[in-house]
């Protein structure tokens, strides 16, 4: 025993081992928090990350690719006339073409063509059709999910915890009528879990038009209605726990249980949901705005550059690929970081080590 | 209770056991160095506040105890000749709950919900046991009967959840008897009963073993069954055995301050207590344990040597053992 | 069961403080879920009398469905009774204005079984212990701060301890610190619902010993609930024993322990588990289990288990006799 107490406190002393490094990296979600963490400072502060104007067009710099790819040249052989349209021809380079490249070229030569030009690190993830910088449209693209999600969340968390602690309470406070409210909302909550969202949002938008203001009502109603459920099922076990029952016995009044005993008790799992949600929201804007329906271009949303990018997707695989990453890497470190939440706040699932 | 003959070889010997977790705060001496006898047809009681590591000592020996975190370090468990360390774990599955049995403390968690009553006897039976088919029913029927479940033709098809609390600890007793193990370990078997019920399941305890001629150990933390049942008890505290003896030898001889604080400190129902003498303090972390005695910071008589060395075992008596600096 | 409107047998007169008379309790079973209809009543606590006196422990045994805890909730005014009242000083509770009931609150506080789901884990310790005077008194904060420190002194902790969580404590320190929230109104009644029983052996008797110096101190009453027998003996002045809903037994506790009349109290004690190996015991092992209280026997609720049982106990309800002074039981034999 004293021998194992005396390593443990000199191993205080040293730069963290490799095990102890392994066990906080197990033990937290440090990636995922990473990712977010930078995302957020990315997406707040975008003008100063960004490396150009994310509406700017430069045509003549359009479709360059990533900084790392290299020149990219085919061997074509060079005659009089090119019939585009032929599969034979594909290989074959018009005279007229061939002399902008190499001045003395003549019907017969093969020649050395540029297919794709060499990325630059003017340009670090290449630009799009019109010559727009990809990197500084994915760093105001993350702003502008971010900023989406943030309203349409926190309305959601208000709208949809209101909701629970009502069903979950009521019959404390209207002890005739509770019952039936409960019942109501709860209703109210299962119907809208049947709406097809996607769809619904199509035809909302085709009737109010595309506007910022009804893409956030629309996913606040996504958001809203993960809440009640799992709120009231945690009031309904708090409102029957022993603490509850001595507040009661000591005098205290409905709303102050309510407010001093209930209400924190369900922040973990607001929190929990709250995050989980935040990755399906993204994804929600993302694939609304890939249909058209979401934020509106010029704007920079990832969803509606992945939509942008699919027609070129053959040519230049960077347009989509980049702001298809970023949605990937959020949703996913949300998910991570929400489901390791839920363990840790979940005493159950707490674990000796 | 059963007679103890001494002069028998023992069924299951534990020597120096030890089972260490690894926790966040480092690694947790659960059981330390815990060694003990069982005979034939003998009760053992061992006797233990939570944390004393008296669960963990029976989950090493039915080898259940969840590697990592735990292990372990050393120490031997011979039951009916073989060390029960060496086996492989397909053998030690044979031999878990043919020759060593458990039930634990729960009755509500040890059944499986979804399945019914007889299924889960017959399973116990047929995982042991090569009986054909057709007599599998039979025999699960003839063990329920055994624990006193009445209508059992009708009950062996109700679910768990359609039996009261001590009928369900009954068919745990059921499960565990039903390959006539050598020894049945009860973890707190009656600590979720009621009373009268609890005097039920005890006696129905007693007559099978009187029956079988099984062993019993009882895993608790209330003399009052040690008194009704046991006839040797070892008492843990910290992860080590402080004092063992016969029932009579430690409820009338307690050698060990924690044993004789203990049996101070419950009220009787016998006669008028006019003050309990109450045991200053907490159980002491098992991350933390003091060098020396680990009841030293408890203890009415302690003396610096109790702070410097943890104290050997001094016999009392025969067959009566205790670790502490007074005996020395 | 009647009334028993007497003096202590004791010795000592001391004024009852709390009496309930006929407490019933009786939950409707309902079929359907819109148009609900009630199909049958449980009957968890079916006319209950007892009397708690100034600085008395009442204690209140019997096994699980006996309707112990719903009186207990019934006295601490979490459940409405269906019928009977509750007397405190001489006035019905259920009658009372509201000021009345506001004192009667403050007068009656409880201690519960579980150390770990009484106490609320994200509230510190000076939040805990002061909620009660927060709501009930109007004191300042520094007045606050200074009895808080003064109830932890008093169960035993540190002044340090007001800034932590409840699980920062082991759980003998948190009965104590339910202990000193529930004293923290100098209440004259304290519901105690089996306040060692989760409690590590070596704590208990620190717990038991803590509430009877607070009891000698204050001079409150408690309300012990119970099913070991030997903890109400220590605990206790007067005993009721409850089975199915009913008190069966009620008297002095060394009345009721050297000689039990009932007997479900004779079957219980032979029950208990003896203190020492060589104690005799007189083995009354009870057959089946507690019937249903949705559907309790005709007559004597015990004849189906009961020993001792006669023609007339299956179809006609025991009274309740005072066979001694002060020694209440409902049963044929007497």
């Amino acid at each position: 025993m004293a021998e194992v107490s005396t390593t443990l406190s000199r191993s205080r002393l040293r730069f963290p081992s490799w095990q102890t490094i392994r066990y906080v990296l197990r033990r937290w979600p440090v990636a995922p928090i990473a990712i977010l963490i930078i995302l957020v400072i990315v997406g707040v502060a975008a003008p100063l990350f960004a490396p150009f104007d994310p509406l700017r067009v430069d045509l003549p710099a359009r479709n360059t690719p990533p900084f790392w790819v290299p020149v990219e040249t085919e061997l074509r052989t060079v005659k009089q006339t090119v019939d585009k349209l032929s599969e034979e021809d594909r290989l074959n380079i018009s005279l007229r073409n061939a002399r902008k490249i190499k001045e003395d070229a003549a019907v017969g030569d093969v020649i050395s063509v540029i297919t794709t030009p060499a990325g630059s690190f003017k340009h670090l993830f290449g630009t799009d059709q019109t010559g727009r910088d990809v990197l500084s449209r994915v760093i105001f693209g993350a702003r502008v999910s971010l900023m989406v999600t943030a309203v349409s969340l926190t309305s959601g968390v208000v709208i949809g915890v209101a909701m629970g602690l009502i069903a979950g309470y009521a019959d404390q406070i209207f002890p005739k009528y509770g019952k039936h409210l409960d019942e109501a909302i709860m209703r109210v909550v299962e119907i809208t879990f049947a709406v097809p969202v996607i769809l619904v949002a199509l035809v909302i938008v085709i009737v109010f038009g595309k506007s910022f203001i009804v893409l956030l009502g629309l996913l606040a109603f996504v958001a809203w209605n993960a809440f009640p459920r799992n709120v009231r099922a945690e009031v309904l076990t708090l409102k029957t726990s022993d603490y509850v029952a001595l507040a009661r016995i000591s005098g205290a009044s409905s709303f102050r249980i309510l407010f001093v005993h209930i209400f924190p008790g369900v922040l973990n799992t607001v929190l929990v949901i709250a995050t989980l949600r935040v990755g399906q929201l993204i994804l929600i804007e993302a694939i609304l705005s890939f249909l058209g329906a979401g934020v509106q271009p010029p704007k920079p949303a990832w969803g509606a550059m992945v939509a942008d990018g699919r027609e070129y997707l053959g040519s230049a695989w960077w347009i989509a690929f980049f702001p298809g990453i970023g949605i990937f890497l959020v949703v996913m470190s949300l998910n991570f970081l929400g489901d390791w939440m839920r363990d840790r706040f979940d005493p159950r699932l707490r674990q000796l080590d | 209770m059963a007679t103890a003959n001494t002069s028998e070889a023992p069924v299951l010997k534990v020597e120096n056991l030890r089972t260490y977790f690894r926790t966040r705060w480092g690694e947790v001496k659960a059981v330390d160095g815990v060694s003990f006898e069982l005979r034939k047809g003998e009760t053992l009681g061992i006797v233990g506040e939570s944390g004393s590591g008296k669960s963990v000592t029976v989950l090493s020996m039915m080898r259940l105890i969840p590697i990592p975190p735990g292990r372990i370090v050393e120490g031997t468990i011979t039951l009916d000749g073989e060390d029960l360390l060496q086996l492989s774990e397909s053998e030690m599955s044979k031999v878990r709950g043919s020759k060593i049995a458990l039930i634990i403390q729960d009755p509500m968690t040890s059944l499986n919900p979804v399945f019914t009553i007889g299924n889960q006897v017959t399973e116990a039976i047929r995982i042991h046991q090569d009986i054909p088919k057709r007599s599998v029913m039979e025999k699960a029927l003839e063990v329920l009967r055994k624990v006193n479940i009445p209508a059992a033709e009708t009950r062996i098809r109700d679910y768990p959840h359609q039996l009261s609390g001590g009928m369900r600890q009954r068919v745990v007793g059921a499960i565990g008897i039903s390959c006539q193990p050598l020894v049945l370990i009860a973890d707190e078997p009656t600590t979720s009963l009621d009373v009268t019920i609890q005097a039920q399941y005890l006696k129905l305890l007693r007559d099978l073993q009187q029956e079988s001629g099984m062993s019993l150990i009882f895993i608790t933390h209330d003399f009052g069954i040690v008194a009704k049942m046991c006839d040797r008890v070892a008492v843990m505290y910290a992860g080590k055995i402080v004092e063992e003896g016969s029932v009579r030898d430690i409820f009338n001889k307690p050698s060990h301050p924690y044993t004789e604080a203990l049996l101070a400190s419950v009220p009787k129902m016998e006669e008028d207590v006019d003050r309990l003498y109450a045991i200053e303090g907490q159980p002491p972390l098992l991350h933390d344990l003091p060098v020396g005695c680990s009841f030293a910071d408890r203890c009415p008589y302690v003396m610096d040597r109790c702070r410097e060395e943890y104290p050997p075992e001094f016999p009392v008596d025969e067959g009566h053992y205790s670790a502490c600096w007074r005996l020395a | 069961m009647t009334t028993p409107v007497t003096t202590s047998g004791n010795g000592q007169d001391r004024p009852v403080i709390l009496e309930a008379r006929n407490l019933k309790k009786y939950f409707p079973v309902t079929r359907g879920i819109v148009l609900a209809r009630v199909t049958g009543y449980i009957k968890a606590v079916d006319g209950v009398s007892f009397q708690i006196r100034a600085g008395e422990t009442l204690g209140i045994v019997g096994e699980s469905g006996c309707g112990k805890t719903t009186t207990a909730k019934m006295v601490l005014m979490l459940e409405q009774p269906t019928e009977g009242s509750i007397y405190y000083n001489g006035q019905d509770i259920y009658q009372a204005d509201e000021a009345g009931r506001k004192e009667y609150r403050s007068s009656v506080q409880a201690v519960f079984q579980d150390p770990w789901s009484s106490l609320n884990p994200r509230m510190r310790v000076k939040d805990l212990i002061a909620e009660p005077m927060v709501i009930n008194w109007q004191l300042s904060k520094p007045e606050i701060r200074e009895r808080v420190l003064e109830l932890l002194q008093e169960v035993g902790l540190s002044s340090y301890h007001a800034n932590l969580y409840p699980h920062e404590f082991s759980g003998g320190q948190r009965q104590r610190l339910a202990i000193a929230r529930a004293l923290s109104l100098n209440p004259k009644i304290i519901v105690l619902d089996e306040p060692v029983s989760a409690l590590d052996v070596s704590i208990r008797a620190q717990i038991m010993n803590l509430l009877k110096d607070l009891q000698s101190e204050y001079n409150v009453s408690y309300m012990l609930i119970a099913h070991h027998l030997a903890t109400v003996r220590y605990m206790c002045n007067w005993v009721a024993v409850m089975y199915l809903g009913q008190v069966v037994e009620l008297a002095p506790v060394k009345e009721l322990f050297d000689n039990p009349l009932h007997p479900y109290t004779k079957a219980l004690m032979s029950a208990a588990l003896p203190s020492h190996p060589d104690t005799e015991q007189e083995e009354i092992i009870l057959t089946g289990e507690v019937p249903s209280p949705l559907n309790p026997p005709e007559g004597c609720h015990f004849h189906p288990r009961c020993p001792f049982v006669m023609d007339q106990c299956s179809h006609v309800i025991p009274e309740t006799k005072e066979i001694t002074p002060n020694h209440w039981v409902s049963c044929h034999l007497y």
